[in-house]
């Protein structure tokens, strides 16, 4: 069983995986970029969980999980040409759910039922800034989902194969990704 | 006395080629100042991340960006910096400008565009003018442009088919995709003109470039091929080929020096280093875009200009004009078509290329209550950017709420596969008004501490108004069509990659910049060649027009320079 299959298989999601078995099969044992150093393992933990809650996987359709959107965002966040205020905001809205789900519920949102998570994440959606946080993250796993797969998302065009998607050409090589050109 | 150059050029987009390219074949010394990097075909990929959602063509706002000033619904004005928002009104600053990344929908003026308030009369809060020029002077360079940098389409018979002194393009047509027959048969229903719509593209090898290979990615991308007809690729590559031609990028021009008769003496820039540079020139040119044209004017003060270059009666940056319009969309939904059709629909590559002129003018008391002929505009036809992070993020908006989840993913599999788009947009003139322009901001500096331009934003309720008509007329034929959601709307926001004004040109100083040969009243050494000039923007995108006047402008330099040095001009651009 390889790892995706693992953790669709597991009948209570993300929830029931060690931190460091979800964090670890969403963006490897790769070196963190120092530019993400601040977020924690608990931090990389509700990312995952609420990027699989906003784009779930199914049978016939990736989600955050088969389109790498956790790994694509560590990435994102931890390019040179990313905003410092960028990054601090997912940061800063990363740690307000996870207060919120502490005020709301007394347990890690991480480890909320989904019934439970949503009623939170629509709760979070009320405020401005939780709204505005929720709709950076989906702009993200959409990215994920179809941008080219040289970005670390998308993985063997998984997206654009989903979608029915041509993309044009000529894609973009390794060495002339944005911020190196 | 000796200059460094004949000529300095600051910017190489659509109003500086044409004067490189001129100058440099001619056989004189050249320079161009770009600020930005100098692209090539093999830099440029479909990749949205760069061009789209990253701004990788244009500066980070945040070392350089633009305070916007607009109208609340009480009549109160706001203003912002776009870096606080999302709005930025670069375009593309490299080497051949935002001509690298335009669609090239390309239509000429019309005879009355040249003419609008003695054709059409005055209208209540808007500065119409007659240009100082006519359609006769602008005709041989709008032929120049399509044979030089290269426009490709077929001239059919219209009402406000515009006078051509070659009979027809040439270069044919760009491949069309079939969706343009379900066009042409709803408006054959509908007794309408359907045109092809001329393109700044090469539909087959000339002008020692490769044709287009239909990626499917044409506007706001850069051209893998050269088949886009962009200042570089068209115009800039063989002026450096010439040996005359000094392209330097990374070229920051901070200030245009003058001296005490008033003339330029010296243009200061700031190299990739940040190392400050001075040249000088028998004569200059700023082609900036419109917004950094004035910017630069207003921010080189000097002895005999105070208030800015060429600013002592206080026109540069007024009257600053966009492209007014709507827009529309429609689905064509497969099930509604046969097996064929469906195939034929989901082609990718391929362009669209349709359009509607049938309402250059409108007579429609109804609409305007008056019998008098108003000005219209053009409707183009044009598939939905195929962006696919764009048209993805779009599904999200709910009713009052994100959508996410499979609710999300569902409505995504359909916008994607259960149907084609079509879309619209419509294009009338943005009239210029008192409170449409470009000052300094007294507050926001950018990296190398100069004041940002502020612009201040303003739409006519005349916009709205032939914007609706055209949006509600291209409905109809996207009904016609079989289309379902058809949606149609004039837009009062300004596009912010089509602008122009700022220094319009005509004959009295106290109310122009610039004089007909698009030189500086009071600079005699000074020109603007970029969208600045138009006082008015016709009712189709400026950029052809650009290309010709900035020809018209070049030959008026070249008569001033003492004429070719050399005789006529042979490509010498490398093949391969």
């Amino acid at each position: 069983m390889d790892r995706r299959d693992f953790l669709l298989s597991s009948s209570t999601g993300l929830a029931a995986l060690s931190i460091p078995a979800v964090v670890s099969a969403a963006i490897g044992d790769k070196l963190l970029f120092p530019e993400v150093e601040k977020f924690t393992q608990q931090d990389w933990l509700t990312l995952a969980t609420v990027q699989n809650h906003l784009f779930p996987s199914e049978e016939h359709a990736p989600g955050a999980l088969e389109i790498n959107a956790l790994h694509y965002l560590h990435n994102f966040l931890g390019n040179p040409a990313t905003d410092p205020v960028d990054i601090q905001f997912i940061l800063s809205g990363t740690h307000s759910l996870q207060q919120f789900a502490k005020q709301n519920h007394s347990i890690p949102f991480a480890q909320l039922a989904i019934d439970e998570r949503e009623k939170l994440l629509r709760k979070f959606e009320q405020q401005p800034e939780g709204r505005r946080w929720l709709t950076n993250i989906l702009n993200y796993i959409l990215e994920s989902l179809l941008t080219d797969p040289v970005y670390g998302g998308n993985p063997e065009q998984i997206g654009w194969k989903w979608l029915e998607h041509r993309a044009g050409e000529p894609r973009p090589p390794a060495n002339k990704r944005y911020w190196l050109l | 006395m000796s200059h460094d150059f004949d000529i300095c050029i600051v910017g190489s987009g659509a109003g500086a080629g044409p004067v490189i390219f001129t100058l440099a074949h001619a056989g004189y010394k050249v320079l161009v100042l770009e600020k930005g990097p100098w692209y090539t075909e093999q830099d440029y990929f479909k990749d949205e991340l760069k061009t789209s959602l990253r701004g990788g063509y244009t500066p980070d706002l945040r070392d350089e960006q633009h305070v916007v000033e607009l109208e609340n619904d009480d009549g109160s004005w706001k203003s912002f910096p776009t870096y606080q928002s999302s709005w930025n009104f670069w375009n593309g600053s490299v080497v051949g400008g935002s001509s690298n990344f335009m669609s090239g929908f390309f239509h000429r003026l019309k005879p009355n565009d040249f003419k609008l308030l003695s054709s059409y009369g005055p209208i209540e809060r808007a500065n119409i003018v007659d240009w100082p020029i006519s359609y006769d002077d602008m005709e041989p360079y709008y032929d120049k442009v399509e044979k030089v940098v290269g426009v490709s389409g077929r001239v059919i018979d219209h009402p406000f088919q515009e006078p051509r002194s070659s009979k027809d393009f040439p270069f044919p047509p760009t491949m069309e995709h079939p969706i343009a027959g379900h066009i042409d048969k709803a408006c054959e229903r509908l007794g309408i003109h359907s045109m092809p719509m001329p393109r700044a593209i090469l539909s087959q090898p000339a002008l020692n470039r490769k044709s287009c290979v239909y990626s499917g990615y044409c506007g706001s991308y850069g051209c893998a091929t050269g088949a886009k007809s962009s200042s570089r690729v068209a115009l800039i590559d063989s002026a450096v080929a010439t040996g005359n031609c000094d392209l330097r990028p990374h070229a920051m021009v901070t200030h245009i020096h003058s001296d005490q008769s008033g003339k330029v003496n010296a243009v200061e820039y700031i190299d990739k280093k940040g190392q400050q540079h001075a040249v000088d020139a028998r004569l200059y040119v700023i082609a900036a875009q419109a917004i950094e044209t004035s910017r630069l004017l207003l921010n080189s003060s000097g002895p005999k200009h105070p208030d800015g270059l060429g600013n002592n009666t206080h026109q540069v940056g007024k009257n600053l004009i966009f492209a007014g319009g709507g827009a529309g969309s429609g689905r064509l939904t497969y099930d509604k078509f046969s097996p064929e059709q469906v195939a034929d629909l989901k082609q990718f590559g391929t362009f669209v290329n349709r359009s509607i002129q049938d309402w250059y003018e409108i007579s429609d008391k109804d609409m305007f209550k008056t019998t008098a002929p108003q000005k219209g505009g053009t409707i183009d036809f044009v598939h939905l950017h195929p962006n696919p992070v764009a048209r993805a993020s779009r599904q999200t908006r709910g009713d009052g709420q994100l959508l996410w989840g499979k609710p999300l993913k569902d409505r995504i599999k359909e916008h994607f596969t259960e149907g084609r788009y079509i879309k619209v947009e419509a294009f009338c003139d943005w009239l210029p008004t008192d409170n449409s322009h470009v000052t300094l901001d007294p507050e926001v500096k950018d990296k190398w501490g100069l004041p940002v331009a502020r612009i201040k934003v303003d739409v006519h309720v005349q916009n709205l108004k032939v914007g609706w008509y055209l949006a509600n007329k291209s409905a109809d034929v996207m009904r016609e069509m079989g289309a379902d959601n058809v949606l149609a709307f004039a837009s009062g926001v300004p596009p912010t990659n089509l602008v122009a004004g700022g220094c319009r040109f005509g004959t009295d100083p106290q109310t122009s910049v610039l004089n007909p040969d698009c030189q500086v009243h009071d600079v005699e050494n000074l020109y603007v060649t970029d969208g600045s000039f138009m006082p008015t923007g016709g009712s189709v995108p400026h950029t052809w027009t650009i290309y010709a006047n900035a020809f018209r402008v070049a030959d008026k330099i070249l008569a001033r320079l003492g004429g070719n040095k050399k005789t006529e001009y042979e490509p010498t651009r490398k093949t391969g």
